[in-house]
C-alpha cells in the first residue's frame, strides 16, 4: 500500500491547520481509510488537545528519530477509530530536533501501512515548515478571508511550487461569515481563490462549536449538526477523489431566520 | 499499375471509398508479378489509419511479398509508416506518370529543337566571324555560354518533379532569406534594444524575487510581495502589484510596463513613486477588462501613460 502524504500549512498562525488537521483526518478515518495524523509542530504541540488524546502520549516523533523507541510504539491509536493514529510532537524540544531526512524517512515507513497521513505544519516558513514538507507528496493550503492570512498562503505557495516532490495544493477557505461578505466587509471566497489562483478543496464557515469541540478534544465531525462539520466531512471526501458540490455555508442560524429562508424557497418555487 | 524490376506498384489514389482500399489491395496482389516483389503502395491522398495499413502490410505478406514503400501526401500517415519501419518517399506523381517511352520522346523532341536552335545559332556565328572577327569573338563565348544553361532545362522539363522540388526548397529558403533583407537597416527601422531579456512564465509570489541585468518580461501575475529587479526595462503580461525597480544601474529610459498596474511601488533608476493610500481597495480585484500602462520617468517624476491604442 502506498498512503498519500497530505501537508497542512498556512504560513499565518492561528488561521485552523491544526483544526483542519483533527477533522480531516477523523473525518478521513470514519469513512474507512487508515490514517495517521502527524503532529510536527515540536515544542508547541496542540494536535493531541484536540483529538482528546493528550494523556495518552508516551512516545513522541523525537523519541523515534532518536531511536529511543520503534514507530509503531509511538503511534496513538483514537479514543473512538481505531483507524485514526496519532504521532505526537515533543513538548520538550523544539524544530531543529528533527531534519528534514528524518520526517521523510518516517514518511516513507508510514505510507506502506496507512492511505492517508496527515503532517499538520507549524506556523512559519522556517525549519519547522521545511520538516512538514519534506516528505509531502500533496499540500492543502489553509488560509482566512483576510488580507494578512491570504498574503502569508501566497508565500507557502510560493515555496510548495519550488518543492519538486508536493504535485499538488489545494486551498482550504477556514471561518469565512457569510453575513459580512454579504454587507462587503470581507472578502469572498471567489476574491481569495482568484487572488491566490489556486484550486479550492473546501470552504468551512466559521462556527462557535468549534470552541467548545476544541476545548473538549472532540473533533467537530463528530458532531453531525454542525455547519463545519458537514464542511470537513466534505473535504475529506474531496480528498478521496469524490466530486462534492461546495456546502450552501449561508444558513440561517437562528429560528426567525429559518423560516424566511423556508418562505424565501416557497416564493421562488412558485414564481 | 507498374512492374519496375523487382518493385510492383499498387495505385490507390484514385480510390475514394476507403473501404474499398482492402479490395483493391487483393485485387491486385492475385497479379502474378506480384508476387515475391517488394510492394510500393501508392496512397495519394487517401487516409489510412494505422490499424489499416497493419491489415494491409500483413495482407501483402500473405502473399509472400513485402511492403517496400508508401507514398502518401498526408503527413499523419507517414509517420504512422515511420513508427512501423516502412519507407515513405516523398510524393513525386509527375515521375511516375511519366512512361519510359514518353521520357523518351519529350527527351528527344527537345534536343532535337535543341540541336536545330544550335546549328542555326553557329550558323549566325560563322557568319558574324566572317563580317568582324574582333568583335564577334565575346559573342561566340556567349553563346557557348547559353550551351550549358539550356540544358538543364531541358531535365527541368523532363525530370520535372525533381526540379519542382527543389524549387520549393529553394523558394523556402528565399522567403527566409527574404526576411533578413527586410531586416537590412532603412531610415525607419526601429532601433532594437541589445540588452539580454529573461522570460518568466509563471506568476511571481510573495516573496519570490527577480534580479537580471538587462531586461524582464513576466507573463503572469506579480503578486504583492514579490520583487522584481532589472537594468532594462520590465514588463508584466498581466497584473503588476509587488515592487518592480527598472533600470536598477541607473538608466533614466528605463520603462516598466503592465496589463493592470497596481504596483505598491514603482523605481525607475533612482526615482521612486508608490501606490496612492486610501485606495480602498486593499487587494487587487480581477476584472476581465485591462488597461495597459506604461511608466517612465519625465522630469524626475515617475509618470504612468496609458498604452491604449489611438
Amino acid at each position: 500500500m502506498t498512503g498519500s502524504v497530505i501537508v497542512i500549512t498556512s504560513g499565518k498562525g492561528g488561521v485552523g491547520k491544526t483544526t483542519t488537521s483533527a477533522n480531516i483526518g477523523t473525518a478521513l478515518a470514519k469513512d474507512g481509510s487508515k490514517v495517521v495524523l502527524i503532529d510536527t509542530d515540536i515544542g508547541l504541540r496542540n494536535l493531541d488537545l484536540l483529538l482528546g488524546l493528550e494523556n495518552r502520549i508516551v512516545y513522541t516523533i523525537v523519541d523515534v528519530v532518536e531511536e529511543r523507541c520503534k514507530l509503531k510504539q509511538a503511534l496513538v491509536k483514537d479514543k473512538k477509530n481505531p483507524n485514526l493514529c496519532l504521532l505526537a510532537a515533543a513538548q520538550t524540544r523544539d524544530k531543529s530536533a528533527v531534519t528534514e531526512e528524518q520526517l521523510k524517512n518516517i514518511c516513507e515507513q508510514l505510507k506502506e501501512e496507512f492511505d492517508y497521513i496527515l503532517v499538520d505544519c507549524p506556523a512559519g516558513i522556517e525549519q519547522g515548515f521545511q520538516n512538514a514538507v519534506a516528505g509531502a507528496n500533496e499540500a492543502i493550503v489553509v488560509t482566512t478571508p483576510e488580507m494578512s492570512a491570504v498574503r502569508d498562503a501566497d508565500r507557502i505557495i510560493g515555496l510548495l511550487e519550488a518543492k519538486e516532490d508536493v504535485k499538488k495544493y489545494r486551498l482550504l477557505v477556514n471561518r469565512v461569515r457569510p453575513n459580512l461578505i454579504k454587507t462587503n466587509d470581507m472578502m469572498s471566497v471567489d476574491d481569495v481563490v482568484g487572488i491566490l489562483s489556486a484550486e479550492l478543496i473546501g470552504v468551512i464557515p466559521e462556527d462557535t462549536g468549534i470552541i467548545t469541540s476544541t476545548n473538549k478534544g472532540e473533533p467537530i465531525v463528530n458532531n453531525e449538526k454542525s455547519l463545519a462539520g458537514q464542511a470537513y466531512l466534505n473535504v475529506a471526501r474531496r480528498i478521496k477523489g469524490e466530486e462534492v458540490p461546495l456546502l450552501d455555508i449561508d444558513q440561517p442560524t437562528t429560528f426567525f431566520g429559518k423560516v424566511k429562508k423556508f418562505l424565501s424557497k416557497k416564493v421562488k418555487v412558485s414564481k | 499499375m507498374q512492374n519496375i524490376e523487382n518493385i510492383y506498384e499498387i495505385d490507390l489514389s484514385s480510390i475514394d471509398d476507403s473501404k474499398m482500399l482492402a479490395d483493391t489491395v487483393i485485387a491486385s496482389l492475385e497479379d502474378e508479378k506480384a508476387k515475391n516483389t517488394s510492394i510500393k503502395l501508392k496512397l495519394g491522398d487517401n487516409k489510412v489509419t494505422q490499424s489499416q495499413m497493419v491489415f494491409i502490410r500483413s495482407l501483402i505478406e500473405s502473399y509472400g511479398s513485402k511492403l517496400g514503400f508508401v507514398e502518401t501526401s498526408n503527413i499523419l500517415i507517414k509517420d504512422i509508416c515511420l513508427e512501423m519501419g516502412i519507407d515513405t518517399t516523398k510524393e513525386r506523381p509527375e515521375l511516375i506518370n511519366i512512361t519510359s517511352e514518353s521520357f523518351n520522346d519529350i527527351q528527344n523532341a527537345k534536343l532535337d529543337d535543341l540541336r536545330e536552335e544550335f546549328k542555326s545559332g553557329f550558323e549566325q556565328k560563322e557568319e558574324q566571324t566572317q563580317i568582324n572577327t574582333e568583335e564577334e569573338k565575346p559573342k561566340a563565348v556567349e553563346l557557348i555560354k547559353d550551351e550549358p544553361s539550356d540544358e538543364p532545362e531541358i531535365q527541368k522539363q523532363v525530370i520535372g518533379v525533381y526540379r519542382k522540388a527543389d524549387e520549393k526548397e529553394n523558394a523556402e529558403f528565399l522567403q527566409d532569406e527574404e526576411v533578413d533583407f527586410y531586416a537590412v537597416p532603412t531610415d525607419e527601422t526601429v532601433v532594437i534594444d541589445t540588452k539580454d531579456t529573461i522570460y518568466i512564465n509563471q506568476t511571481l509570489r510573495n516573496g519570490q524575487t527577480v534580479d537580471y541585468d538587462g531586461n524582464v518580461v513576466i507573463i503572469g501575475d506579480c503578486h504583492p510581495g514579490s520583487e522584481i529587479k532589472a537594468t532594462g526595462d520590465i514588463t508584466v503580461w498581466g497584473v503588476l502589484g509587488s515592487i518592480a525597480h527598472a533600470g536598477a544601474k541607473g538608466n533614466v529610459e528605463a520603462k516598466i510596463r503592465a496589463l493592470k498596474m497596481n504596483a505598491v511601488q514603482l523605481r525607475i533608476a533612482n526615482c521612486y513613486s508608490r501606490r496612492p493610500d486610501g485606495g480602498n481597495i486593499p487587494y487587487i480585484v480581477k476584472s476581465s477588462t485591462f488597461t495597459p500602462e506604461e511608466a517612465r520617468i519625465v522630469d524626475d517624476n515617475i509618470v504612468l501613460f496609458k498604452m491604449a491604442q489611438n
